[in-house]
């Protein structure tokens, strides 16, 4: 009788199912997140593991270092250029997937292959597709008469930065065509017909009833594509590795060549760090949105 | 094309996806246990501090795993299992994704059958064994996929942790040919097709409860948990 009723109290088995997850994540999660800290005011390297007290040493190194610099500079463009990429495409998307057409099955198929296709197939795809002397895009550029130089798409930093946004909108873009729809599909129906009474065109009613009454899905979007986006590591790191001459890092990719290439590790974690202002920014709209979502549930 | 199938069959290819799939594997059944748990409990079962150490956790999903790479690796090296199994599964086991998407279906389960079966006297752990668990098992399925397709991506975690060839899964083991074959298209295209395939079929399999997993994720955030399934 007693082994069931602690079992049974609602109380202690909240904790007891929480308990495990909630260590494991304090451990390998909060751990590792306070010793990357520790690790930045550190001039540990690969080589000599000691904690010697560097103070603001690597942070002092980093900021006056151009390539930081840049390779900050470079992580809010290629944030802020695809997500807004993004939105424009996965609601252009979604306004074209409601409809029914022939072939939606399978354009859905496509439209959501970046989901399924693995790093290593993409990796070879698109440095195809900006390939100094294959690439596509100039050739079907050139073929249509619009372009009569050569574009070198991979090997020009400002056009490096291009490439590298046109493929983090492309991962993302499942989502938050997925997203959008869903949210398009929440919409009230009355509310769409009354501006259709009303005589509100196609691009009326899209700016003006569905567009302000996706805003908060689009956020959502937009937050997650945020995260995925800034911390990504994998695709300058396959298209330019941080070239032409350092100049297409971003955060994480430097942090991995100074960090892990390079083996200093105080100076990788401090770099590494600067991520996070962006990503508190996120995870206090994040909590908020969910907060309102929850008040709004009750 | 057949330059393509000899590289293949050069290659310790079907150990590539042998590791893969005892990683993957082990990887979504330890989630499905932990996620689910800690999910039901968040969602469901009221203590002392639930809603603050939930917003902590929420907090907690914005952190790059590039800030927690090299102290996780110095950790998993003090064990002693860099180059093992043990150390490459052993971050993968709990996600707090997956528990705050769970939690926000467990949310989402009407009360009235939990109701039912506490009138007929059942304890709050058969409520979620018998009651609650039967009713998620889509729920349930969706995630599974979702882990299975992201770990089956994971790429950077792997390439550092493992060092012997022949223990490497298959994203990093036919990436790093890439290296060594670049600019052999014939040979890439044949090996990243090889590494693509089970996506893609699952993928394909799967896409109905892709696409659920995806409108969870986003939508719950804004209160339109309910929002009605779209056909796309």
């Amino acid at each position: 009788m007693t082994r069931r009723a602690v079992a049974d109290r609602e109380d202690v088995l909240g904790v007891l199912m929480l308990a495990p997850s909630l260590a494991y994540v304090i451990l390998l999660v909060g751990v590792p997140f306070f010793l990357a800290i520790l690790l930045s005011f550190s001039n540990a390297t690969a080589g000599s593991l000691r904690f010697e007290w560097a103070g603001f040493g690597n942070y002092g190194a980093i900021l006056g270092d151009p390539i930081f610099q840049r390779a900050l500079r470079n992580s809010v463009v290629v944030t802020v250029g695809s997500q807004a990429l993004v939105v424009v495409l996965a609601t252009a998307a979604a306004q074209v997937f409601r409809a029914t057409f022939r072939g939606k099955r399978f354009a859905r198929f496509i439209l959501l292959l970046p989901w399924a296709v693995p790093v290593s197939l993409a990796a070879i795809a698109w440095t195809w597709i900006f390939d100094s002397t294959f690439s596509v895009i100039n050739w079907t550029l050139k073929a249509a008469g619009l372009l009569h130089g050569w574009l070198y798409w991979l090997g020009d930093p400002a056009l490096a930065l291009v490439a590298i946004i046109i493929v983090q909108a492309w991962r993302i873009l499942p989502f938050a065509t997925v997203i959008v729809l869903a949210g398009l599909a929440s919409i009230p129906q009355e509310i769409v017909e009354a501006a259709i009474v009303d005589g509100a065109g196609f691009w009326r009613r899209l700016f003006q009833v569905e567009l302000p009454l996706l805003l908060p899905v689009v956020t959502v979007a937009v937050l997650f594509g945020v995260v995925y986006t800034a911390t990504d590591l994998g695709v300058v790191y396959i298209l330019t590795g941080g070239g032409p001459a350092n100049t297409t890092h971003v955060l994480p990719t430097l942090a991995f060549q100074r960090g892990i290439l390079g083996a200093d590790l105080g100076q990788g974690a401090a770099i590494a760090v600067f991520l996070l202002p962006f990503l508190i920014v996120v995870a206090v709209a994040m909590l908020r949105l969910a907060r309102r979502a929850e008040v709004g549930a009750r | 094309m057949r330059d393509g199938i000899a590289a293949l069959t050069e290659l310790p290819v079907a150990r590539f996806y042998l590791n893969t799939l005892v990683f993957v594997g082990c990887s979504v059944l330890a989630q499905l246990c932990t996620c689910t748990t800690a999910a039901y409990a968040f969602a469901r079962l009221r203590f002392p501090g639930r809603d603050r150490v939930f917003a902590a956790v929420l907090a907690l999903l914005t952190v790059p795993t590039i800030v927690l790479l090299v102290p996780r690796f110095l950790m998993i090296d003090a064990l002693g299992w860099v180059d093992t199994y043990a150390g490459l599964l052993s971050t993968e086991l709990v996600s707090v994704w997956g528990i705050v998407l769970l939690r926000q279906f467990f949310l989402g389960l009407p009360r009235d059958l939990e109701d039912a079966a506490r009138l007929d006297g059942a304890g709050e752990w058969t409520i979620f064994w018998r009651v609650a668990l039967p009713l998620s098992r889509p729920a349930l399925a969706t995630f599974a996929v979702l882990v299975f397709a992201e770990q089956w991506r994971s790429f950077l975690w792997p390439l550092v942790i493992m060092r012997s060839p022949e223990r490497q899964v298959v994203e990093v083991g036919l990436a790093q040919l890439h290296d060594v074959y670049h600019g052999n298209w014939p040979f890439e295209m044949a090996v990243a097709a090889a590494a693509a395939l089970p996506m893609l079929v699952l993928y394909a399999v799967t896409q109905k409860w892709v696409i659920q997993g995806i409108q969870w994720t986003g939508v719950s955030w804004t209160g339109e948990a309910k929002a009605r399934r779209t056909d796309a």
